[in-house]
C-alpha cells in the first residue's frame, strides 16, 4: 500500500477545519483464515457530534467496521488489510489500541464478558488506573454519575441486572473520555425498555457534551426514535450513509439488510397513500402515526371479536407455590410467593413481567427441575415431587435462554437426538431426520450449533425440544437477540408448532412475540401473579403495563393513540380494522 | 500438597447432580432443597470469599499480612528442638484463634493432623519404627502444624482483593491481581452455566438404570456428564475470553507488561502503619527469642 | 471421524499464517482461557464426592483432562501457566484455602507437569500420545510434589536422629507411592486419559479460529523449549525430572515387588536401609527441578515482558497521523 502523500483534495463542503470524528479510506480487511474480505475498498465520514446507526445483515461487516474505528482492527485481530482509518485526523495505523481507547470508546455486544472486576465502582476505574490517569478517582466518579451509577458503585457486577452491567461497560469507557462513543446492539441482550435507558443516555451524552456516537442496531424503532443518519453494509461495503428520514423511506434496502419496517412506517405506507408513493417522509413516532392516521381512522372502529382462548382439559397445575434462595448476606430471598395457576391444553402462554419477577424460576419449578418450597406443581398428574426431573423430561421439555448452553454435542442433529436415543426409541433416527426438516435445519444438521447464526440457534433449540416430544414445552426468551427477521420466524414456527405440542409457556420480554403469538398473559410481578388475561386486555389495561414495566408493541400505542377501545395487536389487524370500516358503516 | 487440606471435604456431600436421591428411579420424594446443593456450593464459595471476619489481621495492611505469615513459615523450619517447635505451634495457634478462622476449618485441620498422624503412626509400627522414629513424627506434625495454622491466620484476614494488592504491591505479576478479579466475576457465571448444562444432561441424556453395585452407574454417571459437560463450557467459555481479552486491551491491560504508573495508583491506598512494624516486629522478636532460649 | 476432523483442520491451518509466534493478546487470552476452566474444573472435582482413607483419597485430585486437552491443542507453555493459576485463584483463593508458599510451589509442580504433558501431544489425532499426556502429566506433578514432601520430612527431622528415624522415612514413601499409584488411575486415567481422548478430536480444529489461533501442526510440533534461547533450563529439568522418575519407580518397584502381602512388610527393612542413599540422590535432583523451573519461568516471563514493551514503545510523529495499514 503505497503511503499517502497528500490529501488529494479538500473536502468541498467543508471550508473550515472541521475535523470529520471519523474517516475511513479504501479500507479493505480480511480474517485470517476467511475465504473472502470482510471488508471491501470501504469509505466512510462520520462527522463529530452526530448519532450513528449502523446496520445491515448478518455477516455484513458491521461490527469488523467498528472495531477498525478503534483498532482493535488489526491490532488485536491481524490480518490482511490496506486502506486508512483516521479518528480527529490521526491515523489508527501506528496507534496502540489502549491510545486510541482515549479518543473511542466500545462496548461489546456480550458487554457481561467486558467486566472484569468484582465491584461496579471497581471495574469503571480499571481503565484509568491502568492507563495511569492521576485523576481516575474523578473520572470514575463522573462517568458513574454521567450514567446514574453512582447510587449501585459499590454493587458487585454479578448483582446487578442486564441493563445495569451495560451501563456499568458503557461507564467504563466513558471514564477514558474519549469522544467517540461506539455501541454494539445496545438492544441485543435487555428488553427494550432497558435498551431505551442506555439510548436515553446515549443521547443525553451526545447533545451535552457533543460525544459522537455509533451504534450497530437492527430495531427500526430504536433507529427512528434516536439516531440522526444510518450507514448501511452489505457484503463488506457501505451502501449508503443518509440522514434517517431518508433512510427509513429505503425499504428495500432496509429489507435486505433483515432491518424490515418499524410498525410506525408499514401503518403509514398502508393507510397514507402519499407516504406509500414517497411524497410525504415517513413518520417516526407514534405520535407522528397517530397524527398522519387521525384523517384516516375517522370517528370509531369496529372492534373484531377476540379470538377465543382454548381452554382444554387440565394439562399442569401449580398451588400455593412459593420458592426462593438464599443471599450471599445469609438471608432468604422469596421468588415466587403463593402462585395458584393451572395451565390448559391449546394455551399459548406469554409469561411477562421485568427482569427478577420471577420468570425463569416459575419455569424451572414447572420443569421440576427445582421442587418448591411450599406448595405441590402437577403436571399430567403427577406431583414433581414424586417423580424425578429425568423422568419428568418426557412430559415436559424446557428450553433454557441461552441456545449455547443447549448444545451439549458437537452437532445439531447430535443434539436433537440425544433425547429418543436416550430413551432408547427405535424410530430415534427418523424423528430426528424429521424434526430437522420440519426447523428446516437438515442442510445444517452436521455442524456445531455453536457455529451457527442467532436465528438458527433458535430453531435448533426448538428441533431439540420438538424431539423430546414434551406435552408442555417452557422456553425462556426465545426471541432475544435476534434480529427482526429471524424473531418473526421463530414466532412463525412456534405458530406452526401448535399442532404437535398441547401447551407452551413462553417466559418474554418480547410484546410482540405477546400480540402475535399468545392468547394468555400471564404478567408476574415480584413473585405474584398480578393479571391473568389475553393480550388485547392487558394492552388496554394501562396500571397493569406501568406495575410490570411492560411497553405495548408501536401498532398497539398507534391504536391507543387514535382512541380504539380494543388494541390492535398486528398492524395487518389495524390495517384491516380501518379499511373495513367505511364499508361495514351502513350496515 | 501439604497433609492438610481444610476446604476440600466441606463440599463433598453434595454431587452436582444435587443429592444422590435424585438420580434413583424410584425416588418417592425430593425435598425443597435438593436442587439447592448447587446453589448452596456457590453461595459458600462467594462467602467464604468475602466473609473476613475480622480478627487482629483483618485490619492490617496486606504486606505486613504477608511478611508475618512468611515470619511465621520460616521459623519452624530453623529448629530441631521439640520444645521451640511446640512453642510455635501454640503461638500459631493462638494466631489463628485471634484471627477468628471459624471452627469448620479449625476442625477440619485438627482432624486431618490427627489423622495423618495416626496412619503414619500404624505405618511407622508395621514397619518397625521406634522411639526416634515417634519424636520425629512428632516433630514433623508440629513443623507442618504451625506452619497450616500461619497460613490459615494470614489468609483468612485477607479477602482475595487485599491479597491480590498485597501481592502486586510486592512486585508480583500484574496478571495474579487480575486473575483474583477477574476468577470473582467469573466463577459464579461459569458454574451457573455449568449447572444448566449438567441439568441439560440429566434431563435429555440416558435416565438412570440403577445404583448398581456399590452405586458404580451412579458414580460413573456423574463422572460421565461431569466430563462431557465441558465440552460446551470450553468453547462457550473460549467465546467469553475473545471479548474479555479484546476490552482488556482497549481498557490499558496487557498481561506481563507492568504499567508503573497505574501500579502505583492502584496502590495508593495502602498504607504502612506503625502498628504494621509493630506486629512484624513482636513477631521477630518471639521468633528469635524463642529460636536462641529453646 | 478422524480424518473428516483432519481434513477441516487442515483448511482452517491452510488459510491462517504461517507464523509460528503468538502476538501478546492471544498469550492473554490461552492464559485467562486455561485459567478459568481449571479453576472450574477445580472446583468441580472438589464437589464430586471421595472416599477417603487415612490420607489417601480415593477419588479426584483434579481435571487433569482439562489442561491436558487444552495444552494439547493450544500453546503448552501458556496453558502451563494458566491452568495453575487458575486451580490458585478459583478453588484455593476463593474457597480460602489459601496456603501460601505451598502454593507457589505447587504452582510450579503443575505448570512443569501440564507443560511436559503439553508438548507430548505432537498431534491432537494420535490418540496414543493424547493417551499418555494426562498419565505423564500425573506422573510428573505428583512425583515432584512427592519428593518435595518427602523432602520437607526429611529437612523436618532433625538429621542426627535421621538414622534411627528409617522407619518413618519408609513410611512416607510407602504412603507417597500408593497416592501416587490411586492418583494415576483416577485423575491421570479415569479423568485424565478417558476424557481427553474424547475430547481433543472434538475440539481440534474447532476452539482455535474461535480465538483466531492455528490448530497445532503435527510437522511442527511444540517442542520443549523455552522462548528464543533459553533451551538449556528445559533440557535439564527434563534430564532431572526423568531421573528423578526412574528413581522412584525404582523405589516403588522395590516396595512393590517386595510386598507382595502386607504380613511380609516387615521382612524388607534391611534391604531399604541401603536403598535410602539413592533415595538422597533423587530427592536433592528434584529440588533442583522444582529451582530450576522457578528459574526458567521467571525468565520466560520477564523476556516475554521485556519484549511487550519494547512492542509497546511508540513513536508518534507527524506521519503517523498519515499512515495506511
Amino acid at each position: 500500500m503505497p503511503a499517502p502523500t497528500t490529501v488529494a483534495a479538500p473536502p468541498p463542503a467543508a471550508p473550515t477545519t472541521l475535523v470529520p470524528a471519523i474517516e475511513v479510506r479504501g479500507l479493505t480487511f480480511r480474517y485470517p483464515g476467511a475465504a473472502q474480505d470482510s471488508l471491501h475498498d470501504v469509505d466512510l465520514t462520520i462527522e463529530p457530534g452526530d448519532f450513528v446507526a449502523v446496520v445491515g445483515g448478518n455477516g455484513s461487516g458491521k461490527t469488523t467496521l467498528c472495531k477498525a474505528f478503534n483498532g482493535l482492527v488489526p491490532h488485536f485481530w491481524n490480518g490482511d488489510i490496506s486502506g486508512r482509518v483516521r479518528v480527529h485526523g490521526r491515523s489508527t495505523a501506528r496507534r496502540s489500541v489502549g491510545e486510541i481507547a482515549h479518543d473511542v470508546g466500545y462496548v461489546f455486544q456480550d458487554f457481561g464478558n467486558q467486566l472484569v472486576r468484582p465491584t461496579v465502582r471497581d471495574d469503571v476505574s480499571f481503565g484509568p488506573l491502568n492507563f495511569g490517569h492521576e485523576d481516575w478517582a474523578e473520572r470514575t466518579d463522573r462517568a458513574l454519575a454521567a450514567l446514574g451509577l453512582a447510587s449501585v458503585a459499590s454493587t458487585h457486577t454479578w448483582q446487578l441486572s442486564g441493563g445495569q452491567q451495560h451501563l456499568t461497560a458503557l461507564a467504563g469507557s466513558l471514564a477514558l473520555a474519549p469522544s467517540i462513543l461506539v455501541v454494539d446492539e445496545p438492544a441485543a441482550e435487555v428488553d427494550p425498555r432497558r435498551a431505551a435507558v442506555v439510548y436515553d443516555h446515549l443521547t443525553r451524552l451526545n447533545r451535552e457534551q457533543g460525544i459522537t456516537v455509533v451504534v450497530i442496531e437492527h430495531h427500526a424503532e430504536l433507529i427512528a426514535r434516536y439516531a440522526r443518519s444510518v450507514v448501511l453494509m452489505a457484503d463488506g461495503r457501505v451502501r449508503w450513509h443518509l440522514p434517517v428520514r431518508e433512510a427509513l423511506a429505503r425499504r428495500d434496502d432496509l429489507a435486505d439488510a433483515h432491518v424490515p419496517d418499524p410498525q410506525v412506517v408499514a401503518l403509514a405506507r398502508e393507510l397514507v397513500p402519499a407516504v406509500a408513493r414517497g411524497e410525504e417522509p415517513v413518520p417516526l413516532t407514534v405520535d407522528e402515526c397517530a397524527d398522519l392516521l387521525r384523517p384516516v381512522a375517522g370517528a370509531a372502529d369496529v372492534a373484531l371479536p377476540p379470538t377465543p382462548s382454548g381452554r382444554g382439559p387440565l394439562l399442569a397445575r401449580m398451588t400455593g407455590v412459593e420458592h426462593g434462595y438464599r443471599t450471599v448476606s445469609g438471608e432468604r430471598r422469596t421468588v415466587l410467593e403463593g402462585l395458584d395457576i393451572e395451565l390448559h391444553e391449546d394455551d399459548r402462554v406469554a409469561l411477562v413481567g421485568s427482569n427478577g419477577a420471577g420468570k425463569s424460576t416459575l419455569l424451572s419449578v414447572l420443569s421440576g427441575l427445582a421442587v418448591p418450597r411450599t406448595g405441590t406443581v402437577e403436571v399430567d398428574g403427577r406431583d414433581t415431587r414424586s417423580v424425578s426431573a429425568a423422568g419428568l423430561a418426557d412430559t415436559v421439555c424446557y428450553l433454557v435462554q441461552r441456545p449455547e448452553e443447549m448444545f451439549l454435542q458437537d452437532s445439531v442433529r447430535a443434539d436433537v437426538g440425544m433425547h429418543p436415543r436416550g430413551r432408547g426409541l427405535t424410530d430415534a433416527d427418523e424423528l430426528v431426520d424429521e424434526v430437522l426438516a420440519r426447523v428446516n435445519l437438515t442442510r445444517l444438521a452436521d455442524r456445531d450449533g455453536r457455529l451457527l447464526s442467532g436465528g438458527q440457534q433458535r430453531r435448533a433449540t426448538l428441533a431439540i425440544g420438538l424431539a423430546m416430544r414434551p406435552r408442555l414445552l417452557l422456553l425462556d426468551e426465545p426471541t432475544s437477540s435476534l434480529d427482526l427477521s429471524s424473531r418473526d420466524d421463530v414466532i412463525a414456527m412456534l405458530d406452526a408448532l401448535s399442532g404437535h405440542i398441547r401447551c407452551t409457556v413462553v417466559a418474554t420480554h418480547d410484546m410482540h412475540l405477546v400480540a402475535e403469538w399468545a392468547n394468555r398473559v400471564i404478567v408476574l410481578d415480584q413473585g405474584r401473579v398480578l393479571a391473568d388475561t389475553d393480550p388485547q386486555t392487558l394492552f388496554a389495561s394501562p396500571a397493569v403495563l406501568e406495575t410490570a414495566r411492560l411497553v405495548p408493541p408501536q401498532v398497539t400505542q398507534v391504536g391507543a393513540a387514535l382512541g380504539m377501545a380494543v388494541p390492535p395487536l398486528s398492524v395487518d389487524e389495524l390495517v384491516r380494522r380501518l379499511s373495513t370500516r367505511p364499508t361495514e358503516e351502513p350496515a | 500438597m501439604t497433609a492438610v487440606a481444610p476446604a476440600a471435604p466441606t463440599m463433598a456431600t453434595s454431587g452436582p447432580d444435587g443429592s444422590t436421591g435424585r438420580k434413583a428411579p424410584k425416588a418417592t420424594t425430593r425435598s425443597g432443597f435438593d436442587r439447592m446443593s448447587v446453589e448452596w456450593v456457590k453461595l459458600e464459595l462467594m462467602r467464604v470469599a468475602y466473609a473476613t471476619r475480622g480478627g487482629f489481621l483483618a485490619r492490617r495492611d496486606p504486606r505486613a499480612v504477608l511478611g508475618w505469615y512468611l515470619l511465621c513459615a520460616v521459623a519452624p523450619w530453623l529448629t530441631y528442638s521439640t520444645p521451640a517447635l511446640a512453642v510455635f505451634f501454640a503461638v500459631a495457634l493462638a494466631c489463628a484463634l485471634a484471627a477468628r478462622i471459624g471452627p469448620l476449618l479449625l476442625g477440619l485441620f485438627t482432624l486431618g493432623l490427627l489423622g495423618q498422624a495416626a496412619y503414619v503412626l500404624v505405618l511407622v509400627f508395621v514397619l518397625g519404627g521406634n522411639a526416634a522414629a515417634i519424636d520425629g513424627l512428632l516433630q514433623i506434625s508440629l513443623k507442618l502444624g504451625a506452619i497450616s495454622l500461619a497460613s490459615m491466620a494470614a489468609f483468612v484476614s485477607l479477602d482475595p482483593e487485599k491479597l491480590s494488592d498485597g501481592l502486586q504491591a510486592l512486585r508480583a505479576p500484574a496478571v495474579l491481581g487480575f486473575g483474583v478479579s477477574y476468577g470473582y466475576r467469573m466463577v459464579s457465571l461459569l458454574i451457573d452455566e455449568f449447572q444448566t448444562i449438567v441439568d441439560g444432561h440429566r434431563l435429555r441424556g440416558t435416565p438412570p438404570r440403577g445404583h448398581g453395585f456399590l452405586g458404580w452407574r451412579t458414580a460413573t454417571r456423574i463422572g460421565t456428564i461431569a466430563v462431557q459437560a465441558f465440552y460446551p463450557l470450553i468453547l462457550n467459555t473460549a467465546k467469553r475470553t475473545r471479548t474479555t481479552v479484546e476490552a482488556l486491551e482497549t481498557r490499558g491491560f496487557a498481561g506481563t507488561s507492568g504499567d508503573d504508573q497505574g501500579r502505583r495508583l492502584r496502590l495508593a491506598h495502602l498504607r504502612f502503619t506503625l502498628a504494621d512494624a509493630a506486629l512484624l516486629l513482636v513477631t521477630l522478636v518471639v521468633v528469635v527469642a524463642t529460636l536462641v532460649l529453646l | 471421524m478422524s480424518s473428516n476432523v483432519a481434513a477441516t483442520v487442515d483448511s482452517v491451518r491452510s488459510r491462517l499464517p504461517r507464523s509460528e509466534q503468538l502476538s501478546g493478546s492471544q498469550k492473554l487470552m490461552i492464559l485467562v482461557l486455561s485459567m478459568t476452566l481449571y479453576g472450574v474444573g477445580d472446583i468441580v472435582a472438589s464437589v464430586v464426592p471421595e472416599i477417603q482413607v487415612g490420607p489417601l483419597e480415593l477419588g479426584v485430585s483434579y481435571f487433569a483432562f482439562i489442561a491436558v486437552v487444552l495444552a494439547a491443542l493450544l500453546s503448552p507453555l501458556w496453558v502451563a501457566l494458566g491452568a495453575p493459576l487458575g486451580e490458585l485463584v478459583f478453588s484455593d483463593m476463593l474457597l480460602g484455602d489459601f496456603g501460601g508458599l505451598s502454593e507457589l510451589e505447587g504452582f510450579l509442580q503443575t505448570a512443569l507437569a501440564i507443560y511436559v504433558a503439553g508438548c507430548l501431544v505432537r498431534n491432537p489425532l494420535n490418540r496414543v500420545q493424547v493417551a499418555l499426556a494426562p498419565v505423564v502429566m500425573v506422573l510428573v506433578d505428583k512425583v515432584s510434589g512427592g519428593v518435595v514432601d518427602i523432602l520437607k520430612v526429611v529437612i523436618g527431622i532433625d538429621p542426627e536422629s535421621l538414622e534411627e528415624a528409617d522407619g518413618l522415612l519408609a513410611a512416607f514413601l510407602l504412603a507417597e507411592g500408593l497416592d501416587i499409584v490411586v492418583t494415576v488411575v483416577f485423575s491421570g486415567i479415569l479423568f485424565g486419559a478417558l476424557p481427553a481422548l474424547w475430547l481433543t478430536p472434538r475440539l481440534y480444529g474447532k476452539i482455535e479460529p474461535i480465538m483466531g489461533l492455528r490448530p497445532r501442526d503435527p510437522q511442527h510440533p511444540p517442542r520443549l523449549t523455552g522462548p528464543a534461547g533459553t533451551r538449556f533450563w528445559p533440557v535439564a529439568v527434563l534430564a532431572v525430572l526423568a531421573a528423578g522418575a526412574i528413581a522412584l519407580f525404582a523405589t516403588w518397584e522395590e516396595f512393590v515387588g517386595r510386598a507382595d502381602g502386607l504380613a511380609t512388610l516387615g521382612s524388607f527393612e534391611p534391604d531399604f536401609v541401603d536403598q535410602f542413599g539413592e533415595a538422597w540422590m533423587w530427592v536433592a535432583g528434584a529440588a533442583g527441578l522444582a529451582v530450576g523451573f522457578g528459574i526458567f519461568l521467571l525468565v520466560a516471563v520477564l523476556r516475554a515482558r521485556r519484549s511487550r514493551d519494547a512492542a509497546t514503545l511508540t513513536t508518534t510523529s507527524a506521519d503517523d497521523d498519515e499512515a495506511s495499514f
